[in-house]
């Protein structure tokens, strides 16, 4: 019935893939959209520069959930390199949805957390989001 | 007419209104009464003479109307008949009503009666008077009164504002975020339009036409907010843009000159973040201190703790008279009284009152009171700051710059009289014309009708949403009587944001988010809430769409 509720998007809010802490994470951040309650603590795995495993935990809305679902299929098993050239366009695609200007942060959300546990991983400590 | 007898009168200007004036609206969009067009001059000259009689008590000019046979009866009251033009006048000197009325409709059943339906001008208490007459002579009148004070008729009051007329994704528009910002109606509409079209001037300024009538009208805007919330004088009406502005408004005038290092403050924990950041910059500038009344699990402050906060001695209490989030109402003149007893002064945030519940701020008894004009069906960008005059003639000026000032020299200036002093920089004028508009508005529908209406639907739905849809979660008191017209609440395991969006596609508006108050959020441990929340032109068939729509929500989501 809804363009943003698509079978697959609800698959993967109730059954999301990689969800769950993994053992001895190479680098780990939590992210949250405070306006709205969001929050996801995403963990990788590094190994010879490979994201070998990866899991996320949190909770929210169903895009932002949705979102980390599939951003964490795609990255899993890919080098370092290519998560790290995965940009936010790529997982508005991914997604296959038309995200509204209002909802962009909770789609986005997994993305930034992303980013800040590469940086984590570099050994460039990012800032916690705090807003 | 009716002259006055056992009919209950309250004096509180705040709480008048005349509910069938609305449908006069309904009709052709405008507030001016209508009378047909062969009956209009003896009606309302009769009217006319009425109102002046009541105003100076002398009804000779509207005895004088009838015929020597004439006949007055008064149906449902004590009185009466009068037959004959001296027992009439006789009537009237024994029983002399005290208020004006206004005519609301007029029809003219056969060539010798008129039938009219009119309010009393304060109360708003409805009646019909049936006149016969004879040319322009009056041969009987005959009145009378509604037994019942009239209800405002949602559904009738919905054709006053054009924006419901819509459709959202092929569904009726269901508009359930009136807390967040309410319609505005034809009237409004119409008021700023006029302004903008006829008389756009600056205030204050202009010595020619149009900048008088748009200096007078703004003047006569404050005059009607004052009424509205019955000050004693309209100087003590501050324009501002909105609650926000009201509130930094005092923070910073008086704040600044008022708090010093130790002093504490006293909020509560449901505190819109606008009554609670600009606290926050204050005392982290002057070194003070913030306390809070907390609340019970149903969102109640708690007294007792309340008590024993004021023995801290604060120097100012700052709480909302209507919870947004939760809609408790607040025991506000308690409240004052219990802070004027140690001294305290007290700001109360009534952007969630003034559009809901009867607002006397000589009766709630506060220092300040703050209040938007958009929740209040007035156009965004306007709202108001009432404060004593005493207290606002202390205060040093907020904003500077033109009209704030009397005299400016290049290196001191002085002030202009309040309100002015606080009112910096050309105004929104045609914004604080419209709220004059729209707080003519609320007061012809009735403070007190609007109240038992909104009580009435959240009754409703306090009642239907759970039996409709068992699994909802609902926030907040658990009394309609304790409550204003906000209904928050969660579906469990579905994020707000999810249900809002899904409503929306059957056209349902309703806020999803910390709606501003991210404390109490976190005090009753939710990460969000959905809220519906009403106002005037809301329907028990909004209610029943609601509870429709959030059946679809869960259909989406159901595993």
């Amino acid at each position: 019935m809804d363009d943003l509720y698509r079978d697959y998007i609800l698959e993967h809010y109730r059954r999301p893939h990689n969800f769950g802490v993994i053992e001895s994470p190479t680098s780990s951040f939590e992210g949250s959209n405070p306006l709205c309650g969001d929050r996801i603590t995403l963990q990788l795995g590094i190994t010879d520069g490979v994201v070998e495993r990866v899991g996320f935990t949190g909770r929210g809305c169903a895009i932002s959930q949705a979102s980390a679902s599939l951003l964490t299929d795609e990255i899993k098993g890919k080098p370092v390199a290519d998560v790290e050239a995965f940009r936010a366009d790529d997982l508005l695609d991914l997604l296959g949805i038309d995200i509204s200007p209002a909802r962009l942060k909770c789609a986005m959300l997994s993305h930034e957390t992303l980013q800040k546990a590469l940086a984590e991983a570099a050994g460039t400590p990012a800032e916690r989001a705090t807003a | 007419m009716a002259p006055a007898s056992g009919t209950s009168r309250r004096e509180s200007p705040a709480k008048a209104g005349s509910i069938m004036a609305v449908e006069t609206r309904a009709a052709d969009g405008r507030s001016e009464t209508r009378t047909g067009a062969s009956i209009a001059p003896l009606f309302a000259a009769h009217i006319e003479r009425f109102n002046a009689g009541v105003r100076s008590s002398d009804f000779g000019p509207m005895i004088d109307h009838f015929t020597d046979d004439a006949t007055a009866t008064f149906e449902t009251l004590p009185i009466g008949p009068f037959h004959g033009r001296a027992e009439i006048e006789q009537g009237y000197r024994d029983h002399p009503p005290d208020d004006e009325i206004d005519v609301i409709s007029t029809t003219e059943p056969d060539a010798r009666t008129i039938v009219a339906r009119f309010a009393w001008h304060r109360t708003g208490q409805t009646g019909t008077i049936r006149l016969g007459h004879r040319g322009d002579a009056l041969t009987d009148l005959t009145v009378t009164l509604d037994p019942e004070p009239r209800r405002p008729d949602p559904v009738a009051l919905r054709g006053d504002f054009p924006i419901l007329r819509q459709e959202i994704h092929g569904h009726p528009l269901v508009y359930l975020d009136s807390a967040s910002s309410s319609q505005k109606p034809q009237v409004v509409i119409d008021a700023l339009d006029a302004y903008y079209r006829e008389y756009n001037a600056n205030v204050h300024r202009g010595i020619y036409t149009i900048g008088e009538k748009s200096t007078a009208e703004y003047e006569r805007a404050r005059a009607k907010v004052a009424r509205f919330i019955n000050a004693p004088e309209a100087h003590e009406i501050v324009f501002t843009r909105n609650a926000t502005e009201a509130i930094n408004l005092v923070a910073y005038s008086w704040g600044r000159r008022n708090i010093a290092r130790g002093d504490a403050i006293v909020l509560t924990e449901m505190e819109h973040h606008a009554n609670l950041v600009p606290w926050q910059l204050l005392v982290q500038e002057k070194d003070g201190d913030l306390e809070f009344i907390p609340i019970t699990d149903d969102g109640v402050l708690r007294l007792e703790i309340y008590e024993v906060l004021l023995r801290l001695r604060p120097k100012l209490v700052a709480f909302t008279h209507v919870s947004n989030t939760l809609g408790t109402i607040n025991p506000v003149r308690q409240m004052v009284d219990m802070a004027h007893d140690v001294g305290a002064l007290v700001l109360v945030d009534g952007a969630q009152a003034v559009p809901h519940v009867p607002v006397d701020v000589q009766e709630l008894g506060a220092d300040f009171y703050a209040f938007s004009g958009h929740k209040m069906l007035a156009p965004m960008g306007s709202g108001a700051l009432w404060a004593r005059r005493e207290l606002l003639e202390a205060m040093p000026p907020f904003l500077a710059g033109g009209e704030m000032i009397r005299e400016v020299h290049l290196r001191r200036s002085d002030w202009n009289d309040i309100p002015w002093k606080f009112e910096a920089g050309t105004p929104a004028v045609g914004d604080a014309i419209g709220l004059g508009v729209a707080a003519d508005y609320l007061m012809e529908i009735g403070m007190d009708a609007v109240r038992e209406h909104e009580r009435e639907l959240v009754a409703y739905a306090l009642e239907v949403l759970p039996a409709r849809v068992p699994e909802i979660q609902l926030y907040g008191p658990l009394s309609p009587d304790a409550r204003g017209g906000v209904v928050p609440f969660n579906l469990p395991g579905i994020h707000p944001h999810d249900v809002a969006q899904v409503l929306d596609r059957f056209g349902i508006a309703v806020r999803a988010g910390h709606h501003c108050t991210m404390p109490l959020h976190e005090r009753l441990d939710l990460a969000a809430t959905a809220r519906a929340s009403f106002s005037v032109y809301t329907t028990r068939d909004d209610i029943d769409r609601l509870a429709d729509g959030l059946v679809e929500v869960l259909g989406v989501f159901r595993d």
